[in-house]
């Protein structure tokens, strides 16, 4: 109808289909597709090039601390079809392989996906903090799920005492 | 001073300082209709002024942010004595919508104290004009 399901079954040919291992449908203009994350970079330059792909929404990320992975997502656009390439890294290692040499446009939602979850995102040509505030410490990520927001207001007060200031 | 006229002044010309804590922009916009003829807040003799060495009242809208919380300090102790601080909009009181967000101090008396409080999301020019003058009925009371 929208073609999506033709780009899917063009995605498992062009990276192969056992590199495919969740297709989830979200009619009308939705599919998330969950992929191997060493075939990311494979899976982006196809959707871009082959697909005829014109630019990346956004990457989000999710805390899936029950399974004690992350979930990265990559939402790519045709200006009318969206389809979401997803990954899934251990929770313990955090690092995704940067994108910014396929689509330059990515390196601020990278450098995002950094500050909320601590995702590196590795080859990336300045990882620095983005939307969080200046004093804010590097180890602190506050979309993970194992810090409360008491927790991070009694660090940040603690902080703040050491003389830390812009948090 | 003598015949208290420059408390007399401060009352007939309360200058102001718009300050902006991590609003989302309608209080502030809400603020300059206001300062515009159409409700008219220059018949109190407030001005619109660009430097907190100049005003008397701080007008701040939004939920200080963590990022802004320590220039909102400075512009605070920029400000000659004595200073009045009216907090606008549900932001600027209680923290609003960002209540239990990790990058907000949740109003701007946990920061600096606050002299006059208007609620609303986004306060009616109305409210922030009745705001205004309960405030300068503060001034008249002050000595």
């Amino acid at each position: 109808m929208t073609g999506l399901e033709e780009a899917v079954e063009k995605l498992k040919s062009g990276i192969g289909a056992e590199n495919v291992l969740e297709v989830k449908h979200q009619p009308p203009r939705n599919v998330f597709v969950l992929i191997k994350p060493e075939k990311l970079k494979e899976a982006i330059t196809y959707v871009m090039k082959e697909l005829g792909y014109q630019y990346i929404i956004t990457i989000s990320g999710v805390d899936l601390i029950k399974e004690n992975q992350f979930e990265v997502i990559y939402h790519l656009s045709d200006y009318s079809n969206t389809i979401s390439l997803k990954i899934r890294i251990p929770r313990d290692e955090p690092k995704v392989p940067t994108i910014t040499d396929i689509i330059p446009g990515a390196t601020l939602y990278e450098r995002e996906v950094h500050d909320m979850f601590g995702i590196v995102a590795e080859g990336h040509p300045n990882l620095a903090k983005l939307l969080l505030s200046d004093g804010w410490p590097e180890d602190l990520h506050p979309l993970r799920k194992d810090v409360t927001i008491q927790q991070i207001r009694e660090r940040l007060e603690e902080e703040r005492r050491k003389g830390v200031r812009g948090i | 001073m003598g015949l208290g006229l420059v408390k007399w002044s401060r009352i007939k010309s309360p200058w102001i300082l718009h300050f902006n804590s991590g609003a989302c922009n309608a209080c502030d916009i809400e603020v300059l209709a206001v300062l515009t003829p159409r409700f008219d807040v220059e018949r109190f003799g407030m001005l619109l002024k660009g430097s907190p060495r100049h005003a008397d009242i701080i007008v701040i809208t939004g939920s200080v942010t963590r990022q802004i919380r320590d220039r909102l300090v400075r512009i605070y102790e920029q400000t000659p004595e004595p200073k009045f601080v009216l907090a606008v909009g549900n932001c600027a009181g209680t923290g609003g919508v960002f209540q239990q967000c990790y990058n907000v101090y949740e109003g701007v008396d946990k920061v600096i104290p606050v002299d006059v409080y208007v609620p609303g999301c986004p306060p009616r020019p109305e409210a922030i004009i009745h705001g205004v003058v309960k405030l300068l009925q503060k001034l008249q009371e002050a000595s």
